[in-house]
């Protein structure tokens, strides 16, 4: 987190999440999703954006809770050389994190949660802020599925479920 | 003769009798009349020869009285003398009318009238001799002896005529008493016949109408008998009859009460009536007048939900505008937020133009919730005026029902009105045949009182009829008692 900036969002309404506005891409209302086989449960699909196949993470089932977001934005991200798309529930806006909240380091136990994309909790306003680390919302083998999904057109064509809203 | 009735047999018997006694009767009569017309000659008789005797006893006197005059010269001697001479003629005259159907005793008499005349004359000279001459001359005149002539002359006729009539007086007593014996006997074969007819069609009487009348009595006992038990069942009846007559004539005068009653009852129902007519009438009309209100509020509320139609079109209109608006600010947030984001990554020269993509996207924000509480206002909007529409729409047809059923309330009111009219004539036919019922119910307790008055009358008679039945079977029984025993 090199200026500071993060973009604040909701994964679900009732969670508080941030993410360094350097891997922003840009938000987007949410594009058609198929479902990508093997996938982890927090990876919603794949969807085509500016021409790519980028995986979509639900944030929310990512960070624990239970069931699907209903994801009213998109949040493109780019990880390495690849685009991710964050499903949440509200795009707050950018804010810059040193002047809302103290950055605290992450407790020993928990550093392991969320598949590991979690890298600070702070607290914003009095309430529980998730600082998530871009470059490990996904891992190897999601893109890994994610090839195959693609080098298995007749099959993955047959299991893509075009979702509106997603 | 068996067939002949109690009055032929009583008729026939005593007819015989009467009969018989008639013919004694005039038989007796017979005789007995001729019995007295023999009495009468016989006193006949002994009348005459009572003059005969009178004569000659009046022609001594003249005799003694001139004598004694003619011995002693006292005209008091000559009292006898005179008497005789002033009777004599008289009784001569009597003794011819009485005689007057004898001929042989009228010549008599003739001599009898001569020979006395004679005397008398010769007593007169006599007489007036001792007057004029004094005694001797009148003894010697009467030593004459013509005095004594006349006088035997006077006694052989009077003892002729004497005899004449005693043998007419045997005669005539003879005759008497052969007509009282013929009287006597057929007197008494009369009697004695009558007695054997009376006791003969008596016998022959009792014995017959003891038979019919034995049969008769113990017909009379026998029926007397079922007379006193229907008597009794009469009494007894009539005793029930007496007390049904009572309850029946306290249900009446009951009945009389509850037909009054009834009366007043019908008369309040026709003045209730007549006003519910009144009442039906006036609300009627007043029906009609709210029926043709609902329907101008029907009108007025066709023409609200014509407007919250027009309403909920415009805000649906609005609800459309406000969408694209609501998308334009998405659009414009999702814009500002990447403008934000891009100039982020443009570093220090980005920073300008990052605060005014985050005044746009504070704008947007605000422009969101601008619209979604415009949206929440016009969602309550749509739904006020959808609610309001079928609240409306809910009115018009409860107006529409009540207007229905204003209808069917002012046919309803006609008809009660009507019905009304029905019952109020109803109830005056009501009260005139309450009124009516009224009347023959009192004339029916007037004839129930004459009824009970008859029944205690008819028990009355009743008991007389049983006493009377209770005598004649006692009077049948000694009946019997008497006919048998005379039957025995």
């Amino acid at each position: 987190m090199t200026s500071g900036l993060a973009l604040l969002f909701r994964p679900q309404p009732a969670t508080l999440a941030a993410l360094p506005v350097e891997h922003v891409l840009e938000t987007m209302r949410p594009l058609p999703c198929e479902p990508v086989a093997g996938a982890p449960s927090f990876v919603a699909g794949a969807a085509v954006i500016r021409g790519y196949p980028t995986p979509i993470v639900d944030v929310g089932t990512l960070l624990g809770a239970p069931g699907h977001t209903q994801a009213a934005r998109w949040i493109s991200i780019k990880v390495a050389a690849r685009a991710v798309a964050l499903a949440v529930a509200e795009v707050i806006g950018v804010r810059r994190l040193a002047d809302v909240c103290a950055e605290g380091a992450m407790p020993p136990l928990l550093t392991s949660a969320a598949h590991g994309a979690v890298s600070s909790l702070s607290v914003l306003d009095g309430e529980l802020l998730v600082v998530l680390e871009a470059a490990r919302l996904v891992s190897d083998e999601v893109w890994t599925a994610l090839g195959e999904a693609r080098s298995k057109p007749e099959s993955g064509g047959a299991e893509v479920e075009v979702r509106d809203g997603r | 003769m068996k067939s002949w009735t109690f009055g032929r047999k009583l008729g026939v018997g005593f007819g015989l009798t009467v009969l018989m006694l008639l013919f004694v009767g005039a038989v007796a009569y017979r005789s007995i009349d001729a019995l007295i017309e023999n009495n009468k000659r016989v006193t006949h008789t002994h009348v005459v020869l009572d003059k005969i005797a009178t004569t000659l006893s009046l022609v001594k006197d003249a005799e003694t009285g001139q004598r004694g005059f003619t011995i002693t010269g006292d005209l008091a001697f000559l009292e006898p003398y005179e008497v005789a001479v002033g009777a004599i003629p008289t009784e001569i005259a009597e003794l011819r009318r009485l005689t007057a159907d004898n001929p042989r005793q009228r010549s008599r008499i003739d001599e009898l009238e001569v020979a006395t005349r004679g005397k008398l004359a010769h007593l007169r000279e006599a007489v007036d001799e001792r007057r004029a001459h004094g005694l001797e001359a009148a003894a010697k005149f009467v030593q004459g002896g013509a005095g004594k002539q006349h006088m035997d002359e006077i006694r052989r006729v009077a003892t002729l005529m004497d005899q004449d009539e005693r043998l007419l007086l045997d005669q005539r007593s003879a005759a008497a008493e052969e007509g009282a014996r013929g009287a006597k006997l057929t007197v008494g074969l009369g009697a004695l016949v009558s007695l054997f007819l009376v006791t003969a069609a008596g016998v022959l009487i009792t014995r017959s109408l003891g038979t019919q009348l034995g049969a008769a009595v113990t017909s009379i006992r026998s029926s007397s008998a079922e007379l006193q038990a229907a008597a009794t069942q009469q009494a007894s009846g009539s005793r029930e009859q007496l007390s049904a007559t009572t309850e029946v004539a306290t249900t009446i005068r009951e009945l009389l009460a509850t037909s009054r009653q009834i009366t007043d009852s019908a008369q309040r129902v026709t003045r209730v009536a007549e006003e519910t007519l009144t009442g039906a009438k006036t609300g009627s009309g007043t029906v009609q007048n709210a029926r043709e209100s609902i329907l101008a509020i029907k009108r007025q509320m066709d023409v609200v939900v014509g407007h919250m139609l027009d309403l909920g079109k415009k805000s649906q209109q609005a609800g459309g505008i406000l969408d694209l608006v609501n998308e334009l600010s998405e659009q414009t947030n999702i814009l500002a937020i990447n403008a934000t984001i891009e100039a982020a990554g443009a570093g220090e020269s980005g920073r300008r133009f990052s605060v005014v993509a985050d005044e746009i996207r504070k704008l947007a924000d605000r422009v969101g919730g601008a619209t979604k509480e415009i949206r929440g206002i016009i969602d309550d909007m749509r739904a006020a005026v959808n609610t309001t529409v079928m609240a409306t729409e809910s009115g018009v047809k409860a107006v529409d029902a009540g207007a229905s059923r204003f209808a069917d309330v002012t046919s309803s009111f006609e008809r009660i009105a009507s019905l009304v009219g029905t019952t109020t004539e109803a109830s005056r036919e009501i009260e005139l045949s309450t009124k009516q019922q009224a009347s023959a119910v009192e004339q029916v307790s007037s004839a129930i009182g004459n009824v009970a008055q008859a029944t205690r009358e008819s028990d009355a008679s009743a008991k007389q009829t049983l006493q009377a039945a209770s005598e004649l079977s006692e009077l049948s029984r000694s009946l019997l008692r008497l006919v048998d025993h005379a039957a025995t």
